[in-house]
């Protein structure tokens, strides 16, 4: 992994996740190997069709990882979520920023 | 492309207590990071890009018959960050929501890059952080 | 310069303010899961987050006025336990610039305040880092 880029604002962040998102997508798209974790707020992100950018993030290779404690949360239902993320934990980001050589970005 | 400094230091959100912050903006600690590690770099974009557009207003407001002209002054603290060496970059779509005229009253020593410019740079350097 | 600053594997800088998002409930959680992995990890507070761990926090929320009985932890106890359970796994460091700007001079005992100018060190006494939110 190269880059494990965190978005916790998501939908009610406006403009500067979307321009995360898009970031997170043109690094995937230039070959870096990505996950990007939706956590906090961000995790809204992931209901199918708000954020039309993560879709292009997953087509460019890169890994969605949703932070699962935010989820539930929310009261988010699993089956409403965009398909193609791995729901995770936060022992998952815990052992990615132990990754040597993996640079990590929260937004 | 090969790595010139060691941060890219990313600031989004703008205009955050010009009367409680005063000096001590986020701009003043990354001038102060930048002298400790030898070399940081700073975008501007959404709101705070226009921290990079000179304009001729020096806010002061008048609290309870003091006079408080130490307000914020961001474009002061561009100035000195690119004295001290710090590139400024700012991307074109930031300049543009801003208006017709703040391209041509982009600061001296700050660099306009196309939209995806920036990140196309992330590589160049260590680590990247939003402030 | 000697450092100063023992090794870690990662720096948390956390800037953000308590009572506005998630984010202090992602530090205290992200925080856990890296010392239940054995890591060694340094916090660098700065900003509001300053006020995590402020001496008048005290140990304890106020009282449920619908439940006496109960009581509840500061992050400032928090915070504390954390750092005493886990063999000097965990340091917690304060700006002491902005904890004075934004009066959380007087800190919790287990909890060092550091100069700002002093905050590169602690880079490079670790790993990894990431920062998390903004003022």
């Amino acid at each position: 992994m190269d880059y494990l880029l965190i978005e916790s604002g998501g939908p009610a962040e406006g403009p500067g996740a979307v321009r995360f998102i898009a970031d997170a997508t043109a690094l995937a798209g230039q070959g870096a190997s990505v996950a990007l974790v939706l956590i906090q707020n961000g995790v809204a992100g992931a209901v199918a069709g708000t954020m039309t950018g993560l879709e292009d993030f997953v087509g460019r290779g890169g890994q969605l990882w949703i932070d699962e404690f935010s989820v539930r949360q929310r009261a988010l239902d699993r089956g409403d979520l965009i398909s193609g993320a791995r729901v995770t934990g936060m022992g998952d980001l815990a052992d990615a920023l132990l990754t040597p050589g993996v640079r990590a970005v929260w937004h | 492309m090969t790595a010139t400094k060691s941060t890219l230091i990313i600031v989004e959100r703008g205009y955050r207590g010009a009367v409680e912050t005063q000096f001590a903006d986020v701009l003043y600690f990354i001038r102060a990071i930048h002298r400790q590690c030898g070399g940081a770099d700073v975008a501007v974009r959404g709101m705070a890009a226009s921290y990079a557009v000179s304009c001729d207003f020096r806010p002061a407001v008048v609290i309870a018959g003091r006079t408080l002209d130490t307000l914020t002054d961001p474009r002061r603290l561009i100035c000195d960050l690119v004295a001290d060496g710090v590139t400024i970059w700012v991307e074109e779509t930031d300049l543009t929501a801003l208006g017709p005229s703040a391209r041509a009253r982009l600061l001296p020593g700050a660099r306009c890059l196309p939209a995806g410019g920036l990140v196309a740079r992330w590589p160049a350097y260590e680590r990247v952080w939003f402030m | 310069m000697t450092a100063t600053v023992p090794h870690s594997d990662v720096l948390l800088k956390v800037l953000g303010a308590p009572h506005r998002t998630e984010l202090i409930t992602s530090l205290f959680r992200l925080t856990e899961a890296l010392l239940e992995r054995d890591a060694t990890v340094q916090i660098w507070a700065c900003g509001d987050a300053t006020g995590l761990t402020r001496a008048s926090l005290g140990m304890a929320k106020p009282a449920d006025v619908t439940d006496r009985a109960r009581t509840f932890p500061s992050t400032a106890a928090l915070a504390r336990d954390l750092i005493r359970k886990n063999d000097g796994r965990l340091r917690w460091y304060v700006c002491r610039f902005c904890a004075r700007d934004r009066g959380h001079a007087e800190q919790i005992d287990e909890v060092k305040t550091r100069p700002a100018a002093r905050f590169w060190e602690h880079v490079t006494a670790a790993d990894q880092m990431i920062v998390m939110g903004v003022c």
